[in-house]
């Protein structure tokens, strides 16, 4: 049984409780999950640090191996153009050191024979540009808090209303000789409905939260694929909330208690 | 015909800025957040692993109790026969590292990845490294560097101080761009590759892999150019990490996505009449 919560036990020595009378451990103990979903795209900085990162980029970028360009192409192919534009172009954006930009040579007129029409074939189409998806998705556009696509940089928690109208994370009892990682299993498919698939970390918990009849502890887990559907009787509704949308919807109490255990991003 | 010393379009105006440029930017790289692995680590691996990794102090204290008396009874030598006087001692062995206690701060991460190319043929012509030396700039990205024997193997007609293979240590961003490469296109293209035997590993934290040449093959950057090798070889790929033991680099490496099985013993040692 974890007596401290994980984020206050890891870097402090233990201390012991100054009043005896209270326990960690109450008459009832309950199990929670917090659910998340990881960020999909990666993050993207702006402002200063976005410079920063443009800087780091130029420098590796003049500073790596010239790239073996007659290892790659063959000499007045047509692949070759192809690449020398797209390099030309990438040189041209010379940021940091306006004095040292080097020259922009002109192209070299592409000669059509016998070699480059073996070549064509064989050539990988380098001007063949890659299509990015949009890092904002129609889920975002319309605000669907249910989503699971929502903010694709960042990490969603699942948040459940309960029947008193109290969004918290997913909870429930400890019944009989259960295993607090049973149990929470068992109350996330209870709420959640079966068509969840997740993947809990660990035995143990990461957090807890002691309120006045109770003590919940919460397992950390990662849903992998599916979606929340709840059980009327249990929950009446769920969400899909980053860090400040929860800090916003639940309540000042609940959120000191489980403020630690959510990441930064 | 290889094309080393070919020269871009682009030269510097000064060397000198070059060679400034190259110092700055080795003492000031950010390490390690620019790339899918890098940024997943930091974000969600990392307390995953520790979460899986953390002992609470008191089955700590036990675990170490235990260790203890294991240890003092292996240096009183309470079980076994007595020692025989004629035999010399033993070289003591440098006591591994002692596992540190989990926080949050020390997650093991990989510190380096080695791609490493051994050329025999080079026994008879130095110049068949040539090719080594371009496929790890072609897989990796990064100049290999020449690596020349330390001791003379007369078997192999192995002389000190001859050029016999190639490598390439990767850091940073460049490194975990290059495990998620093989992870992702290189490792599922093999045939009949399942993952890393669970006795993988060095107990230190260092993990390798070796690969036939057919794998240099499927490398997406090998695709254009590997007709113009004349000698397909080999590699060695040494994960470097962090990891104190071997559950901790298994753990890690696994979260990047490098499967780990059971070796499965062959059937005829499984029945014996």
């Amino acid at each position: 049984m974890f007596r401290r919560s994980l984020a206050k036990g890891l870097g402090r020595s233990t201390r012991a409780f100054s009043t005896a009378t209270t326990s960690l451990v109450s008459s009832k103990v309950r199990a929670g999950v917090l659910l998340q979903r990881d960020p999909i795209v990666l993050q993207q900085a702006d402002g200063f640090e976005a410079t920063c990162d443009k800087y780091f980029e130029w420098l590796e970028y003049i500073s790596a191996e010239k790239f073996p360009r007659d290892f790659f192409f063959k000499k007045g192919s047509s692949a070759e153009a192809k690449w020398m534009e797209l390099e030309n172009e990438r040189a041209s954006q010379w940021y940091f050191d306006p004095v040292n930009k080097p020259a922009f040579k002109p192209l070299k007129k592409v000669v059509f024979g016998e070699d480059t029409a073996a070549d064509e074939e064989s050539a990988v189409d380098i001007s063949r540009s890659i299509e990015l998806q949009p890092r904002e998705t129609e889920a975002d556009r319309s605000g669907d808090v249910k989503s699971l696509e929502r903010k694709l940089d960042r990490t969603l928690y699942l948040l459940v209303k309960s029947s008193k109208g109290e969004w918290e994370l997913p909870t429930g009892d400890v019944a009989g000789e259960e295993v607090l990682l049973e149990a929470a299993r068992r109350n996330l498919k209870e709420i959640c409905g079966g068509k969840i698939s997740v993947w809990l970390v660990g035995n143990g918990p990461v957090g807890h939260r002691k309120a006045a009849d109770h003590t919940a502890f919460y397992i950390k887990g990662h849903i992998l694929a599916g979606q929340a559907k709840t059980d009327a009787k249990l929950a009446a509704d769920f969400k899909w909330a980053t860090r400040e949308e929860m800090e916003a919807t639940v309540s000042a109490e609940y959120w000191q208690s489980v403020k630690d255990m959510l990441s930064t991003v | 015909m290889y094309g080393l010393a070919a020269r871009s379009s682009f030269t510097f105006a000064s060397k000198a800025a070059a060679t400034a440029t190259k110092r700055m930017f080795a003492a000031s790289a950010t390490q390690g957040y620019q790339t899918r692995l890098g940024q997943y680590y930091q974000n969600t691996l990392r307390d995953d692993i520790t979460i899986l990794e953390y002992i609470p102090p008191k089955v700590r204290a036990e675990q170490q109790a235990a260790e203890e008396t294991r240890l003092q009874a292996a240096r009183e030598n309470l079980t076994g026969t007595p020692p025989n006087p004629t035999k010399k001692h033993k070289k003591v062995r440098m006591p591994k590292p002692k596992v540190p206690v989990v926080t949050a701060h020390n997650a093991p991460f990989v510190k380096s990845v080695t791609v490493h190319i051994r050329c025999r043929e080079a026994l008879q012509n130095k110049h068949h490294l040539l090719s080594a030396l371009m496929a790890l700039q072609v897989i990796t990205g990064v100049r290999g560097e020449v690596i020349k024997s330390k001791n003379d193997a007369s078997t192999w007609k192995l002389r000190k101080g001859m050029p016999i293979a190639a490598k390439v240590e990767l850091t940073g961003d460049r490194m975990l761009e290059f495990l998620d490469k093989l992870v992702e296109v290189v490792l599922p293209r093999m045939k009949e590759y399942h993952g890393l035997r669970m006795s993988a590993g060095d107990g230190s934290g260092g993990f390798t892999l070796g690969f036939d040449p057919s794998v240099i093959g499927l490398f997406p950057e090998m695709e254009v150019v590997y007709d113009q090798f004349p000698l397909i070889t080999g590699f060695h790929v040494n994960i470097n990490t962090t990891a104190v033991r071997n559950p901790s680099g298994r753990l890690l490496l696994s979260g990047f996505g490098l499967p780990f099985v059971h070796a499965r013993k062959p059937a005829s040692e499984t029945f014996m009449l």
